[in-house]
């Protein structure tokens, strides 16, 4: 084939070579940054912890074909039962909600609830990253990372340790009532005060507790667990297959019951939150699309008893393999729920599904400030 | 060294640090970075044209590298997970910065452009490859850059030689075609 323009090589090894300088001292500041962040954040254990292993290369054609006529099909249907777009919120109703903090990297960021694109005046305390939960009141900060759990007051600035974990905290929680701060670590749960006298705790042996929420009387706790040992692999695939679920337990860790809402091969529960009134149980729940590591995200609720088990909403789709999982959270007024969309960023919606309006570019670990 | 020369660098000993960081050791994950640091934000730099951009995209893509490490199983899979997660993470830059129309000029590549510049200046050249494919300028960088060969770029990207082979062809001759269609 003739080409009628040809680039010769050392041009545009030379146009190339000069795109991609990058500037002394870049390299060793961007190492040093990455470096701080990642010894502050804890790694991410899951029902793929086990690992996975790149699947070979006609099962990865074969997926790639049904996924193109999956979209297909679903463009065609969707084009005949599209619904009507739905129409915005009024602006009052998110601005009085208070703003809402989610996980970049080694920063926190600062969205407003009615999405607006500017930076609500907030000063976050010098807390290590990791996952954030409120103080009911919204005075107060608590984050859970590698090296244990801190408190930030908003008020003054200041930032003291509260609890130092061998290993990672996964998540800290503030119970309702103020009083108590819920940690997961392992399989166990460590329940402080927020000065960080030790108020309880129990385990959930053999079980990997990575989120949790409290319910509004303070009481009892939804947990969502990983098993990470390996099941038996089904269907030849070499991947062990672990499995998630929610449960509900008390403060001793009496299981109240097992929601059992996701459960299966490549099925797990990323994030989980109890709405305010108490009536409700927001989750996200992942599933791959076939088999590893494409993953469908949906954002789910489901009543205490387990009943009315509705998905509220899809929270996107990704080669997930590095990437942050979404995560969810309750306005303090119970009338939104915040949660992240592995394709576009963080959302509102609201609870019985309609008004889904986009806000914000990150979407890990969301948690909502009470209005002070 | 050369990138070439980084990337061949003791396999087993690349293998025994991602399995130690799998299992939380932040100085093996340390030195999983110092060995692709530099090539990671070069190649960045290449696809996004901005500093603070490719830095942004770099430092992202690490840190998820670690936060999900316990989930990558085959060891010699590490270069193809990053190499991918860094193409994802350039997509959804560029597809953002498209959203918001949001043009980004970057001043040094401006001031280098002069009489000395070839018949196909090298202006004209980034412009026309900042309309390529992220897979395409990844691959283009990766040969013509980091000084790669086919056999290690299907290596670095976890797909056949073949494939890399084809790609490469296709990513140039794109190339081509638009400084053609501009002159």
């Amino acid at each position: 084939m003739n080409r009628a323009f040809q680039l010769d090589d050392a041009t545009l090894r030379q146009a190339l070579l000069r795109a991609s300088e990058i500037e002394l001292g870049f390299e060793q500041a961007a190492h040093d940054h990455v470096m701080r962040a990642v010894r502050a954040t804890p790694q991410r254990r899951s029902w793929l912890s086990g690992g996975i292993s790149m699947r070979p290369r006609a099962l990865a054609l074969l997926a790639a074909l049904t996924v193109l006529v999956a979209i297909g099909g679903a463009l065609v249907i969707g084009s005949l039962l599209r619904p009507p777009a739905p129409k915005p919120l009024p602006m009052q109703l998110y601005h009085h909600n208070g703003i809402i903090l989610t996980l970049n990297g080694q920063l926190f960021d600062v969205t407003d609830p009615d999405g607006s694109p500017r930076r609500a005046p907030l000063q976050v305390p010098p807390v290590r990253p990791g996952t954030p939960s409120w103080s009911p009141d919204g005075n107060q900060l608590v984050v859970s990372g590698v090296d244990g759990v801190q408190v930030g007051e908003m008020a003054t600035g200041s930032v003291h340790t509260i609890w130092s974990c061998n290993g990672s905290c996964w998540a800290a929680e503030w119970a309702p009532d103020g009083k108590t701060i819920a940690i997961a670590a392992g399989d166990r749960v460590i329940l402080v005060s927020p000065t960080g006298i030790l108020a309880g705790g129990f385990s959930l042996p053999r079980h990997a507790i990575h989120a949790l929420s409290w319910a509004p009387d303070s009481q009892r706790l939804a947990v969502a667990v990983d098993w990470p040992e390996p099941s038996p692999p089904s269907n030849g695939d070499p991947v062990s297959h672990g499995t998630s679920g929610l449960y509900l337990v008390d403060r001793t860790g009496t299981v109240i019951s097992e929601l059992n809402a996701v459960s299966g091969d490549g099925a797990g529960i990323e994030d989980v939150a109890w709405s305010p009134d108490g009536q409700s149980i927001a989750y996200i729940a992942a599933k791959w699309r076939h088999r590893c590591c494409y993953f469908d995200y949906s954002l789910v609720t489901i009543r205490p008893d387990g009943g009315n088990k509705q998905v509220l909403a899809p929270a996107g789709a990704c080669y997930c393999m590095g990437i942050a999982p979404p995560g969810v959270a309750w306005a303090p007024d119970g009338t939104l729920i915040a949660f992240g969309d592995a394709g576009t960023g963080l959302a509102v919606i609201q609870p019985d599904g309609s008004g889904r309006r986009w806000i914000g570019r990150n979407y890990y670990a969301p948690a909502w400030r009470p209005v002070p | 060294m050369t990138d070439a020369a980084l990337v061949a660098a003791d396999p087993a000993r690349d293998g025994d640090l991602v399995s130690r960081a799998r299992g939380g050791d932040a100085d093996a994950f340390g030195l999983l970075v110092n060995a692709r640091l530099s090539r990671m934000l070069r190649l960045a730099k290449g696809i996004l044209g901005n500093a603070d951009d490719a830095t942004e995209v770099v430092q992202e893509t690490f840190l998820s590298a670690w936060v999900h490490l316990p989930s990558l199983r085959d060891h010699d899979k590490f270069d193809p997970w990053l190499n991918r997660a860094l193409a994802n993470r350039c997509r959804d830059l560029i597809r953002r910065r498209n959203r918001s129309r949001e043009i980004v000029l970057d001043v040094t590549e401006l001031e280098r452009t002069g009489p000395s510049t070839p018949a196909v200046g090298y202006s004209a050249i980034r412009e026309a490859f900042g309309h390529l494919s992220v897979e395409h300028r990844q691959i283009l960088l990766l040969h013509h850059v980091h000084d790669l060969s086919v056999a290690e770029i299907a290596h670095q990207l976890g797909i056949p030689e073949g494939t890399a082979k084809s790609r490469l062809w296709t990513a140039r001759r794109a190339l081509e075609r638009i400084l053609e269609n501009e002159s």
